[in-house]
């Protein structure tokens, strides 16, 4: 069977749960805001694991790719009038312009994978530790851009007023995408020999695999899927601003990645789904206040940040292979079935 | 020393198999192979350093399989471990000072440090400099008086003459004669310089894949048809 | 911008780069032993905050002001090994930068919930703002301090690790760890005292720090310590005089910049620098001091 078909087909649980989310969400009416979220944080989760899960370079930059896809999105769907107020420094094409979402969402992406293209052929000729840190490096830069290049992103206020094109079902629609994508990436030739070079470079490098290549390939990949999970979030959220993509939002992004398994797509989607309900569940009761008799907390303002904190720091010591673990579940699956009819 | 049923693992990959080894009091024991037999890991099984193993390790009778290194070498054993593994940025005379502090006294014992630079007087000239600065036999011999500082009863000698011009050779293993006699060490030796070690240990064994595949005194290995073979250049 | 505004500035950005110097070192101590890049070192500088805005707040002296903040850094980084990082002992470095961001988030957020996300005053202190002509600069107090300081503490510091065991033993455990066990050194001790002494060094820089930074909130040691990995990967990862050199290059630059950029285009000049530090990670991976190494 062609490769990708099977890769494809493998997706095809996880797909199905997110359709079954989906279908629930349809079936009860209402405000699919929790959803709509849900679906953007498998979308940009994914994204990360198809870097990171197969690279094995963890990367703490993945919101500097988010933000802009965000930005461009925002600033490119922003009502023209509050554009020319606003943004100053934009040159008055982008000014006047008012794309079609799904064109404004392509641009995001191209957007994302440009920067990710920029930035990998530099950084990822580094190992180990000097990785990380140079990704973490962009993280920095990107926040600082986005706060400074005021002309063109407003800075600190932020761009507000965003249209909410980001309905469930395009939400879902992405999601999928992104889900069967970095799975046909992770089970490809570049996949595969990423995977075999994350346990030891050197003898990967000197088997002739062209580890920097494989990466950059990854990280763009990575680049796109998460330019497009940003513009979707910048319309989910409506306002956006440089706080929006910077270490706390990393902080759960990477619980998202660890809970869930970083060597599957199925763990990504699983740690995106407990991320989510924490996020939206948790966050009602921040404003509340706590009284224990003996102490009195007046504000529980970061509550949903210590929720993860303790989830992650459970996984990393009680199960650091993550819940899903290291297969996929119709790896899983095909091992029991050969196991019983061997 | 005695070892018996020692079973080390690298993850799945077993590289030492069921080894039966015994070390008396005041000799020397050479443990001999090629490389990937396993002598580099036996080593580290019994001073504690590899711990994903099963067997028994017994100095003086008493079990120090569960010791950790630290307390293994306060009983009394002292490692020079394969690639010398100096540290390179400190001086030679910090090098020697890490080293008495497995004896687990306080100060310095000066006149330990006198015995040794005696033993090997290049290092003398060298105490102050980096221990970077010395050449491989230099390196060799500082990580000798080091184990030794602390005045262990049984030295293990990991490939001492490994990358080594054949003069210096020679004078290793003068060495260890040397330090059998006069400082009443009892020394294991991992050798790949078959020959050589043959002529100085009272008794070896043969490693392979492993497992040991010989054992005797120096005269019965020479003898011994699979050790000419593989190393003697006896074609068999 | 002329030699004398240069210099000027570079006088100015002393008390920064001392700050600087001593969370960067903190920080190379940590990794050279351990391989860790400890994201929680940033809340050290926080939590020393916060202790003296706390006994300030109550009108302690300064004196005894002085002595609690560094024992409380000091034992603040030890729990830290103990509880976060020694069950990880052998983890994955993957598994131990994560934990250490996690770390560094939990205390962020039991100080949001336990005291207030909002910034607490530090009492500005009177002297912090006296200067002195010496030619034709002027050098503020506080440079003149927080660098007296710094010296005395690099000093210390390089006596503890030439004389002591402990500190002799610190360096060899930088090199090769294992073999430091085999000088019946034991592993646990060596590291708990580089995490005491990061700590210390660390409160050092917190009373520096809030001297003359007037607010302490959760997220204060964001942003220094950011400016400390930079220093630290200017230096050369695990080097510890690249560290300090980084700390103070890092400082002038910040500084400098600040004052020529002070318009609109480059409060970009952080992502200046950040390009640059990874321009140099690129081209010179060892760092400004360091030599270069073998890929352990």
């Amino acid at each position: 069977m062609w490769w990708p078909l099977r890769s494809v087909a493998g997706a095809t649980i996880v797909c199905a749960g997110l359709v079954v989310v989906a279908a629930w969400g349809w079936t009860h009416g209402g405000d699919h805001t929790k959803l709509t979220h849900f679906f953007i944080n498998v979308t940009i989760v994914v994204a990360l694991q198809s870097f990171s899960g197969n690279s094995g370079i963890l990367s703490f930059g993945h919101m500097a790719l988010f933000g802009t896809g965000a930005y461009v999105a925002g600033i490119l769907t922003l009502d023209p009038a509050l554009k020319s107020t606003y943004l100053t420094s934009l040159p008055h094409f982008l000014q006047d312009a008012n794309p079609r979402w799904w064109i404004a969402l392509a641009l995001a992406a191209a957007a994302g994978g440009a920067l990710a293209l920029l930035s990998g052929v530099p950084i990822l000729r580094l190992d180990g530790a000097s990785a990380v840190i140079a990704i973490l490096a962009l993280l920095l830069i990107a926040d600082v851009v986005f706060g400074a290049w005021t002309g063109v992103t407003r800075g600190g206020a932020g761009l507000i007023g965003l249209p909410p094109e980001a309905t469930m079902t395009r939400a879902l629609v992405f999601a999928l995408a992104a889900v069967v994508v970095a799975r046909v990436f992770k089970d490809s030739k570049t996949g595969l020999l990423l995977r075999a070079s994350r346990e030891d470079a050197f003898s990967a490098a000197s088997v002739g695999v062209a580890v920097r290549a494989y990466r950059v390939r990854a990280w763009v990949l990575s680049g796109v899927i998460a330019g497009a999970a940003g513009a979707l979030f910048a319309w989910w959220i409506g306002t956006i601003s440089p706080t929006n993509f910077f270490l706390a939002p990393t902080f759960a992004l990477i619980v998202m990645f660890i809970v869930g398994g970083k060597r599957t797509v199925a763990g990504a989607v699983v740690g995106a789904a407990l991320v989510t309900l924490v996020q939206e569940q948790v966050r009602g009761y921040e404003d509340s206040s706590l009284d224990l008799g003996v102490l009195t907390f007046h504000r529980l303002t970061g509550l949903t940040q210590l929720v993860l904190v303790l989830m992650i720091l459970l996984v990393m010591y009680a199960r650091p292979e993550g819940i899903v673990g290291r297969e996929e579940p119709d790896e899983a699956i095909v091992r029991f079935l050969r196991g019983r009819t061997a | 020393m005695e070892v018996r049923g020692l079973t080390a693992r690298y993850g799945p990959v077993v590289a030492v198999r069921d080894v039966d080894l015994r070390v008396g009091e005041g000799e020397i024991v050479a443990l001999l192979g090629a490389n990937g037999a396993g002598k580099t890991t036996t080593l580290m099984s019994i001073v504690g350093l590899h711990r994903a193993r099963t067997g028994t390790i017994e100095l003086d009778g008493e079990e120090i399989g569960h010791l950790p290194p630290e307390r293994v070498v306060r009983r009394g054993v002292g490692l020079a471990p394969e690639g010398r593994r100096i540290f390179a940025r400190l001086s030679v005379a910090e090098n020697l000072r890490l080293g008495a502090a497995a004896a687990g006294r306080r100060r310095d014992d000066g006149a330990r440090r006198e015995r040794l630079l005696e033993l090997f007087p290049v290092l003398r000239e060298r105490l102050r400099l980096p221990a970077a600065s010395l050449s491989g036999g230099e390196q060799q011999q500082l990580a000798i008086a080091r184990a030794l500082m602390p005045g262990p009863r049984l030295l293990l000698l990991d490939e001492p003459t490994l990358g080594l011009a054949p003069k210096l050779v020679r004078l290793v293993f003068d060495l260890i004669a040397r330090l059998r006699d006069e400082e009443d060490v009892t020394i294991l030796l991992v050798e790949q310089n078959v020959h050589q070690a043959l002529e100085c240990c009272d008794r070896a064994y043969l490693m392979r894949v492993g497992a040991v595949e010989a054992e005797g005194t120096p005269e019965e290995l020479r003898r011994d048809r699979r050790v000419q073979a593989a190393y003697l250049g006896v074609p068999s | 911008m002329t030699l004398h505004e240069f210099v000027q500035q570079c006088i100015n950005g002393l008390s920064l780069g001392s700050t600087y110097a001593l969370l960067a070192l903190g920080l190379a101590m940590l990794f050279s032993i351990m391989g860790l890049i400890n994201f929680a070192h940033g809340e050290l500088l926080t939590i020393g905050g916060y202790v003296m805005w706390t006994m300030l707040h109550h009108d302690v002296s300064w004196v005894l002001v002085v002595p609690a903040t560094l024992l409380a850094t000091t034992l603040a980084a030890v729990a830290m090994e103990r509880i976060a990082f020694r069950p990880l002992r052998g983890a994955s470095i993957e598994t131990l930068l994560v934990t250490s961001f996690a770390l560094a988030f939990f205390i962020q957020t039991v100080l949001q919930i336990g005291v207030s996300a909002e910034p607490e005053p530090i009492e500005h202190t009177g002297w912090s703002d006296r200067g002195y002509s010496i030619g034709p600069y002027t050098v503020g107090l506080i440079q003149i301090i927080t660098t007296a300081v710094t010296i005395a503490v690099l000093l210390a510091l390089v006596l503890f690790l030439r004389r002591t065991l402990l500190g002799v033993s610190i360096r060899a455990a930088a090199e090769d760890f294992a073999v430091v066990r085999l000088m019946g050194i034991p592993a646990g001790r060596v590291v708990v005292a580089a995490f005491a002494l990061s700590g210390l060094l660390a409160g050092i820089a917190a009373l520096l720090f809030f001297s003359s930074a007037g607010s302490v909130s959760p997220t204060s040691g964001t942003a220094p310590i950011v400016a400390a990995f930079i220093a630290v990967v200017l230096g050369g990862l695990g080097n510890l005089t690249g560290a300090v050199v980084g700390g103070y290059v890092l400082g002038f630059a910040d500084q400098i910049l600040a004052a020529v950029h002070s318009g609109t285009i480059l409060q970009f000049h952080d992502a200046v620098v950040l390009a640059i530090l990874i321009g140099l990670l690129l081209l010179r991976p060892q760092g400004l001091v360091g030599r270069r190494q073998e890929l352990a």
